[in-house]
């Protein structure tokens, strides 16, 4: 048999003869395919780009809220991957081959986008790892130079070095893997192929362009990150105050040796605000520098101003020293312990109610989803608290607890039919000109207007602005400037008539119920605990408050016509050996001997 | 083009080109299963080359370039996804020449060898070789492959030579 024989048998064979397709069938599998190969194709996009604009996202809102710098960094730079990314899809979708094209073309087309991905995969250090992690080395950086202890900084550089080199790493191993056994057979195969049809295969990469873009790429990044790191690290270092007094400099040596974010104190003596200094920042990791009309939270220095606000009510005659909580709140005889139900103004003023120091824990959750108004938290908040038994005989026992106060708090409400917070600002903030008294953290949410409250987390510094639940508001909610708080404690020190207070009145604010014994927490007046110092010439009212991000200590020597308050936000004991060594320094500095 | 024309153009596609298509299928591809994968990758192709079909060059032309870019670009075991499971194509592609003659049966042999052949070939000369035995021109075969008709004379030299000594004693002088 001849070619022409051969050709004419192969032609005379139809092939399709007994073939039988389901054309319906094949059709809608054709269809199928056409929809699952979009939605791969889709999907994949949607999941590597988006995950770019997710983090995009999720940074700049986090630099938003934290006013970090350092996190827009990173946003950005995530942004950036995610645009050459599209970028990429982009240049690439306008150069897909068409299988209608010749073999060659197709091939040449197939062969260059091979190329390209092969190009990207094996640089993908240079366009995907060292950028991102440049930007988070910054950022991680200004965080880690925040950190007190040198050892602790060490340990932090150590494990960030370690995990990202693991993590850099282990992308970069998946994608020489995916080259390697997927994109090099591919390339070969092709070239096999062009080189089979006769045609030069062109070069597959120009490799000295591709490394003077390396090289330049990789110079503007490290200036990117050496200048990213000098920033980042010289941002913590709070500024010098412009007139640095000797107050100013000893204060500043203080806030310096227990590493707080800033460190404020008013010192009253003789019924005029006689020293006031603030140094250090508002927010860790802002220039901004705190000053002496700046607000701090106070915590439960805000029990004796609930304490002050109910003997108001009870010389207007609004209630009485022996009101009992069953007499306030009748409707809740049947849900209340009876214990709770003859417990008085008084008891849960000296703290001796009974109430526990903790609160019931799912009360306590329900208080932090904030579902409500102020007035009708609180109100569910008590009603949760005196459902429970008492911790110890109403009457028998101090035991410090927000509760108790959350409790009196909600008593006036009731009586008086206002909320707590327009109570105390009309009775108490007003008539003592205590102008920026607020509640909740101070200032304006993602800006530093006013001081950040902090904590300490993994060995770092974090500002936040978070407060108690307002179901505690009359335990430790309230925030004023120093200045406010010299005038609140002014009132206190006043031994004669004042406009606000009968002496006696205030006198029975200051006297503990169980009189003068040895544990210094049984001396518990209305909000205040009585102590004797020589230095005060008898008597103190002293009393500290957190809410774990902010802490503040008043002592007040009404014998010396003295008070000295020192506020910090960052809380913990350095910030209480901090604030006691300042108020110290002032004691010592007024009253010598 | 609507949805109802493409599939019209496909239909008779598949009605009147259906033996060209399963030449370059079993000439790519041997086991059935690789067979039936394979037609249903060229199918997918045509369907989605079919917007693009203007009539500027004839339709053997088209359904060649994309039945062979698609063969080019498929593996051995690479599978879609189905709706069902069924196969699309009920033989197994055995060739069938028409019984015109006695000699019938040793002619269903000699193709079935030369299929065997051309699957050993490499690929673009195993594209010539189908289209060489569908007695395609010079330079439709240029047209299709997008190399010069000078180039494709020496390569079917070539491949007639091999051809010849794979089918030793069923065919001569190829």
């Amino acid at each position: 048999m001849n070619f022409e024989d051969l050709q004419k048998a192969w032609q005379s064979q139809n092939a399709g003869a007994t073939v039988t397709i389901n054309t319906d069938l094949l059709l809608k599998e054709v269809r199928h395919n056409q929809r699952s190969f979009w939605w791969t194709i889709f999907w994949r996009d949607v999941r590597e780009v988006g995950v770019a604009f997710f983090l995009t996202w999720f940074f700049v809102r986090l630099g938003l809220r934290r006013a970090e710098w350092t996190d827009f960094l990173v946003g950005l730079t995530c942004f950036g991957v995610g645009a050459f990314m599209v970028v990429d899809r982009l240049l690439q979708r306008r150069q897909q081959a068409a299988t209608s094209n010749s073999l060659v073309s197709c091939v040449e087309t197939s062969l260059r986008q091979v190329n390209h991905q092969i190009w990207l995969l094996k640089n993908v250090f240079w366009w995907y790892l060292l950028p991102l992690s440049a930007a988070v080395s910054i950022s991680v950086a200004a965080t880690i130079w925040r950190v007190r202890s040198h050892t602790d900084q060490l340990i932090g550089w150590g494990g960030y070095v370690v995990c990202c080199g693991l993590l850099d790493w282990f992308v970069y191993w998946l994608n020489q893997i995916a080259l390697k056994k997927g994109l090099v057979p591919r390339q070969q195969e092709l070239l096999a192929l062009l080189t089979e049809t006769g045609i030069p295969v062109p070069p597959t990469e120009n490799k000295n362009k591709t490394m003077k873009n390396t090289i330049l790429l990789t110079l503007l990044l490290l200036a990117v990150l050496a200048i990213g790191i000098i920033l980042a690290t010289a941002t913590p270092t709070p500024p010098t105050p412009l007139a640095i007094g000797a107050l100013n400099q000893s204060l500043e040596a203080i806030r310096k040796k227990h590493d707080l974010p800033a460190l404020a104190l008013v010192v009253v003596k003789d019924g005029q605000i006689c020293d006031r200094a603030a140094v250090g920042v508002r927010k860790w990791g802002d220039r901004t520098p705190v000053t002496t009309n700046d607000e701090f939270h106070i915590g439960s220095c805000t029990k004796s101003m609930t304490a002050t606000l109910t003997a108001i009510l009870i010389e207007e005659g609004k209630l009485r020293w022996d009101t009992t909580i069953a007499e306030v709140f009748p409707e809740l005889k049947s849900s209340m312990d009876k214990q709770y139900e003859n417990v008085t103004v008084d008891q849960l003023l000296h703290q001796r109610g009974g109430v526990p120091a903790d609160p019931p824990p799912a009360a306590w959750k329900r208080a932090w989803d904030e579902v409500g108004t102020p007035t009708q938290q609180r109100r569910e908040f008590i009603e949760s608290v005196l459902a429970q038994p008492p911790a110890a005989t109403p009457g028998t026992k101090m035991i410090y607890s927000n509760q108790g106060y959350a409790i009196i708090g909600a008593m006036l409400e009731k009586i008086t039919g206002q909320d707590y917070e327009n109570l105390i600002t009309e009775k108490l903030f007003k008539p003592l000109h205590m102008d920026t008294a607020g509640f909740g953290p101070p200032g304006m949410p993602d800006k530093v207007d006013q001081p950040w409250g902090h904590l300490h987390k993994l060995y770092m510094t974090l500002p936040f602005r978070i407060d108690n639940p307002p179901a505690i508001a009359s335990a430790g909610r309230v925030h004023c400037s120093l200045d406010d708080l010299a005038r609140y404690a002014i009132f206190h020190l006043q031994r004669g008539t004042n406009g606000l207070l009968k002496p006696e009145t205030l006198a029975r604010l200051h006297t503990p119920a169980a009189g003068n014994v040895a544990d210094p927490m049984e001396n518990y007046a209305c909000g205040w605990v009585v102590l004797q110092r020589d230095w005060a010439g008898g008597t103190t009212l002293w009393h500290n408050g957190s809410n774990t991000m902010w802490y503040i200590v008043m002592w007040l020597a009404p014998e010396k016509h003295f008070a000295v308050i020192v506020a910090t936000n960052i809380a913990g004991p350095e910030a209480e050996q901090g604030c006691d060594e300042a108020a110290t320094a002032m004691i010592g500095k007024w009253l010598p001997n | 083009m609507n949805a109802l024309e493409q599939e019209t153009i496909f239909r008779r596609w598949l009605e009147v080109h259906l033996g060209l298509i399963l030449k370059v299928v079993r000439g790519c591809s041997a086991a059935p299963q690789d067979q039936d994968d394979l037609f249903q990758e060229v199918c997918l192709h045509l369907w989605q080359s079919i917007p693009a079909f203007r009539g500027e060059s004839k339709e053997t032309t088209w359904i060649y370039r994309v039945a062979f870019n698609t063969a080019l670009a498929w593996r051995r075991g690479e599978r879609r996804r189905r709706v069902g499971h069924e196969t699309f194509l009920k033989t197994d592609l055995s060739p069938q020449v028409q019984p015109s003659h006695t000699e019938a049966l040793p002619e269903q042999e000699i193709i079935g060898q030369l299929y065997t052949a051309i699957q050993q070939l490499p690929k673009v000369e195993a594209s010539l070789a189908l289209m060489h035995l569908d007695g395609l021109s010079y330079s439709e075969m240029a047209e299709v492959l997008g190399i010069s008709e000078n180039y494709i004379g020496v390569k079917l030299n070539r491949i007639r030579k091999q051809l010849g000594d794979q089918l030793k004693g069923a065919s001569h002088e190829l």
